[in-house]
């Protein structure tokens, strides 16, 4: 697999500078009143068999970026290499035949199945859509896979109300797995559920990675969630990644001050602990009206003249570690020389 | 000092097509004024039916208060009649949601909805009123008031709503405010503005709290006890602090264990297996057998009694299990 990829600097996913924007239409002609920049120039790259997680409170961009990887919206420019093959290029069967090998996990357990069907089927449409399996194996490999997700195979006739948020989450994982992927997006896949059915998926995640040697990009609002599962992780704010590093060195060393915003806001288990919290000051500015210069300047508490009409480059802090951000020009070698 | 709330034995139950579902079963507590108390408990436990018991909002039918005492000030609210408890909601206790969309009014604006809980409780005019909602508006932290009490809920970000809502609570300076999963629905640094506000108002008016919640981390630095929930009974109630370090139910432990830690990184989450009984069906004796890892025989007997540890320590397991019994 690896020495195909050509076009993606031997990432399993490769990134380079996606954009996704809304137009928004106004008036009897429906002409273009103006841009929401949802996504507004994010690159990265995944290893293969790594979890990249990506936190941003909601409106940041997560959601659509996750589906303009996937095609499921069609991003306005940049590009996107999938074990080096470009996916923005392809069409019809090419771009059929790669939906097998990249699968989404939906946040909504209860509207992400469809009420009408029993779970068995649910899972074998993919398998049939996909021709993986005929006749007799598909109930076969439905029944080991609702196994493989702790779903007993005789519960395979019953309808999805029939199951509480957290069996749920498990058919919809089980129908991810269904295509054999290799890439898995997950998206918010447990802020739905009670906090001891979240360790139960999060388990589950875990476990598949290692099994079936998946790649995971993980995306959720929830910093310690994501701190917990992911190898390395991209902070989004606005539709930009402003930090991204390993999520060991993330956590203790947080550059962007929005990254250590994010990290004081995680609740502490320890009631002695006091507010040692930064409280960031007014709202999330709406993407249709992202601010001039850093996108952060207006809630950041360290902000400087230039912050205000300069955007900040990604620049490499440490190993592997980037962080958008005037305060840590001196420190760095800018990326784009 | 006297308690501002005691609530004595309180049974609810609902009745639907599929049985009868004993909500709340058998909860007591107290909060001394200006006091946080935290309920802490997944869905279905009954912590938002124990609230609305409190003010006497549960729907009937389908739900109904059975049996208990809630002792507001040394008098009972569920002997008060109707006209009565109209006084006291949104007067001397009064309550904020999880969604802050939801539960404002949208063809209204949010300067009307203050005005209307100000003028149906208290002796003022309305520019008065008026005056009194953007002072509460100002007081929650809002940048502009004057603007904001011409504003409709949709003009507002999901934080400033909930700002909103709180100024509503407020506005009539109730002894008790019942926070039902105030910051839920918001985003993780707006969150922290919330928590942060309630708990400078707290010191600034002195109301107590009753803070209902899921999640057992976002207590720690706001309440003084906690009372733990689980399948419509109180598991354990302690200080915040035993309530973290040490302990006493399996279910706390379970929790506590099951939330993600940096310093747990690359190992497995330790998880509660299985789910939450059906509330039509829960087991005869302790609920949360199913789940518990020092389960035993007698366990399932009979009912296990909520028994003292250590002073205003309680849990309802009769075993003694703590953190290093776990291998904490």
């Amino acid at each position: 697999m690896a020495d195909t990829a050509s076009n993606g600097n031997g990432a399993f996913l490769d990134v380079r500078d996606l954009r996704k924007h809304f137009a928004i239409r106004r008036g009897f002609f429906s002409r273009v009143a103006g841009q929401v920049r949802a996504v507004d120039g994010v690159s990265f790259q995944l290893r293969q068999g790594e979890v990249l997680g990506l936190v941003g409170e909601s409106g940041c961009g997560k959601t659509t970026l996750a589906r303009a990887i996937l095609r499921l919206i069609e991003p306005t420019s940049g590009d996107v290499f999938f074990d080096g093959i470009p996916v923005l290029a392809l069409k019809g069967q090419e771009l059929r035949r790669l939906r097998k090998r990249m699968q989404i996990i939906f946040q909504d357990p209860y509207g992400s199945l469809n009420p009408r069907l029993t779970v068995g089927s649910m899972v074998a449409e993919a398998i049939r859509i996909h021709k993986i399996a005929r006749g007799q194996a598909v109930k076969r490999r439905v029944a080991e896979l609702l196994e493989r997700v702790g779903i007993p195979s005789e519960h395979m006739n019953r309808y999805p109300h029939e199951f509480s948020g957290g069996q749920r989450q498990r058919i919809g994982i089980a129908r991810s797995l269904a295509v054999g992927p290799e890439l898995i997006i997950a998206d918010e896949p447990v802020s739905a559920l009670d906090v001891s059915i979240q360790a139960q998926i999060l388990n589950l995640l875990d476990d598949l990675r290692k099994d079936l040697g998946l790649t995971f990009l993980f995306i959720a609002h929830d910093l310690s969630v994501v701190e917990h599962i992911s190898d390395r992780v991209a902070v989004m704010y606005l539709g930009r990644i402003v930090e991204l590093a390993d999520a060991v060195d993330l956590y203790k060393n947080a550059k962007h001050p929005y990254t250590k915003a994010l990290m004081s806001a995680i609740p502490s288990m320890d009631p002695m602990r006091k507010s040692r919290r930064i409280v960031l000051e007014g709202d999330v500015p709406s993407p249709a009206n992202v601010p001039a210069g850093c996108p952060f300047h207006t809630r950041c508490p360290e902000a400087m003249p230039r912050c205000r009409t300069q955007k900040p480059k990604p620049a490499e802090v440490g190993a592997g570690h980037t962080v958008s951000c005037w305060l840590h020009e001196g420190e760095t070698h800018d990326l784009s020389d | 000092m006297g308690h501002l709330l005691e609530i004595k034995h309180l049974s609810c139950s609902f009745r639907t097509d599929d049985g009868i579902a004993r909500a709340v079963d058998d909860v007591s507590l107290a909060i001394h004024p200006g006091e946080t108390l935290g309920v802490v408990g997944e869905s279905g436990c009954g912590k938002t039916v124990t609230a609305l018991a409190i003010l006497r909002l549960i729907q009937d039918p389908p739900g109904r208060i059975d049996t208990g005492e809630i002792l507001f000030n040394g008098n009972d609210l569920l002997q008060l009649p109707e006209r009565d408890m109209r006084g006291i909601r949104g007067n001397e206790i009064s309550m904020i949601f999880q969604e802050p969309m939801t539960s404002l009014n949208p063809v209204f604006t949010c300067g009307y909805q203050i005005r209307e809980a100000i003028m149906l409780h208290q002796d003022v005019n309305k520019h008065q009123a008026k005056a009194r909602a953007i002072e509460m508006l100002e007081l929650v932290g809002i940048p502009d008031p004057v603007n904001c009490e011409r504003s409709y809920p949709h003009q507002l970000s999901g934080g400033m709503r909930q700002r909103v809502m709180i100024a509503m609570a407020l506005s009539c300076h109730p002894s008790l405010l019942i926070a039902d999963e105030p910051t839920t629905a918001l985003d993780v640094t707006i969150q922290a503005q919330i928590l942060e506000l309630l708990q400078s108002l707290q010191e600034r008016l002195g109301m107590a709290i009753m803070m209902i919640t899921h999640d057992l981390g976002g207590i720690a630095e706001t309440c003084r006890r906690v009372v733990v929930m689980y399948a419509g009974q109180i598991v354990e109630a302690a200080d915040v602090g035993a309530i973290f370090h040490d302990p006493r139910h399996p279910y706390t432990i379970g929790l506590q264990q099951s939330i993600p830690r940096p310093s747990h990184k690359g190992k497995r989450l330790k998880v509660i297996a299985g789910r939450v009984p059906d509330p039509y069906d829960r087991p005869a004796g302790c609920r949360f057998a199913d789940r518990c890892p020092f389960v035993e025989d007698s366990c399932r007997a009979a009912p296990i009694e909520i028994r003292e540890v250590s002073g205003g320590h309680h849990t309802r397991c009769w075993k003694d299990i703590t953190l290093s019994t776990v291998g904490h």
